[in-house]
């Protein structure tokens, strides 16, 4: 219980840290936000399809707008094992990811998976 | 070699003036260079490049400015255009008004150089009203700066992101911060738009407006004159934004002015 109170506590701080790698997307490839939501989920859909909280759901989290839902995630990582999010951020970006995020989606993971 | 830069607020007063003054007549800063060269009746221009730094508050002439200033006003208002050739620079000329005192009486050479240090007061149709920019005027020099950068994608038929490729190319791009970089990212892509704080910071860090220096040297795209314009002011707005905040010290270093 403790656990996943921390789990919680940890998804607002990892939807932060997304919203900021989105944002770092948008300035690398110079995309206006709308644009760089549509490759990022151009990239998406494929190989994940439609996200658990929909595809708005991951417009607001892309944007700074929304936090991941916790049932969300618990599924997502049973589901794949890893975030789904960040192998598409890997994929679209030349540059490294920011590290707090990828502390955040292994934490995340790991207590996801407990 | 340049005398180094320093604020001094009769310069900034003199700059806002002549600013004020071309304004009125719808005059580009190139204009008492074109005279010059065309009349051919003395010497020294002024040059354009002089024109714009002494706009900018940052001309640090030599007599002779002061004496070709003089010598152009009495040109101006004599308005007697006959000399000059190029018609485009009559039209501009016609029914333009010389540099005046509050009695009319127009400034000569040695009148410029008194406004210039400060011994004479700026002529009251000349002030620029304090506190004069607003949240408008920012909002439509962030929207002249995207407009430019999109007019240098055109014209060197480039995409979004090699124009701001060839931004992150610039040698002055190489010396800003990378929040800065950031920033002007988002504004450039309509993220985001220039705020009073940040111009106000950049005038502080850069002594002048970072994106306008790097868009220059980006493309041969000349600048609209309502961007160039609306720079001045917001140079010249900042810059003595920026003068009244710094607390006054002894001026006793050696070292360059230009931040990095």
């Amino acid at each position: 219980m403790v656990e996943h109170t921390k789990l919680k506590l940890d998804l607002v701080e990892y939807s932060l840290e997304i919203s900021k790698q989105f944002t770092d997307y948008q300035r690398q490839e110079f995309l206006s936000k709308e644009r760089a939501f549509d490759k990022f989920m151009e990239k998406f859909l494929p190989l994940y399809g439609t996200p658990d909280s929909g595809t708005e759901g991951m417009r607001m989290l892309l944007y700074g707008e929304a936090t991941i839902p916790y049932e969300d995630c618990i599924l997502t990582c049973n589901k794949f094992s890893h975030c789904p999010i960040v192998a598409t951020f890997s994929s679209l970006m030349n540059k490294e990811l920011r590290p707090a995020m990828i502390n955040l989606s292994n934490q995340v993971i790991s207590q996801a998976l407990k | 070699m340049s005398t180094p830069y320093k604020f001094i607020q009769a310069r900034a007063d003199y700059g806002e003036a002549i600013l004020s003054w071309f304004k009125k007549n719808d005059w580009p800063q190139g204009i008492t260079e074109q005279v010059a060269k065309e009349v051919n009746e003395w010497e020294g221009g002024p040059w354009a490049s002089q024109m714009s730094t002494a706009i900018n508050g940052k001309l640090d002439p030599k007599v002779a400015f002061f004496i070709a200033k003089g010598s152009f006003n009495k040109y101006i208002h004599a308005g007697d255009f006959k000399k000059i050739k190029d018609q485009a620079l009559k039209e501009k000329l016609e029914g333009s008004k010389a540099f005046t005192h509050n009695n009319g009486k127009p400034f000569d050479g040695a009148d410029f150089f008194r406004l210039f240090t400060g011994l004479i007061e700026v002529p009251k149709k000349y002030k620029q009203s304090e506190g004069k920019i607003t949240d408008k005027d920012i909002k439509e020099y962030s929207n002249l700066m995207r407009e430019h950068f999109l007019k240098i994608k055109r014209t060197e038929m480039l995409s979004p992101k090699e124009t701001w490729d060839l931004f992150m190319k610039q040698p002055y791009t190489k010396t800003m911060r990378k929040d800065d970089i950031d920033y002007l990212n988002d504004v450039l892509r309509d993220d985001a738009d220039l705020t009073y704080e940040f111009l106000l910071e950049a005038a502080s860090c850069y002594g002048r407006c970072p994106c306008i220096t790097v868009l220059k040297s980006m493309s041969d795209v000349k600048l609209s004159s309502r961007f160039i314009e609306l720079n001045q002011i917001m140079v010249s707005y900042f810059s003595q934004q920026v003068a009244k905040t710094k607390p006054k010290t002894k001026n006793t270093s050696k070292t360059k002015s230009s931040k990095k």
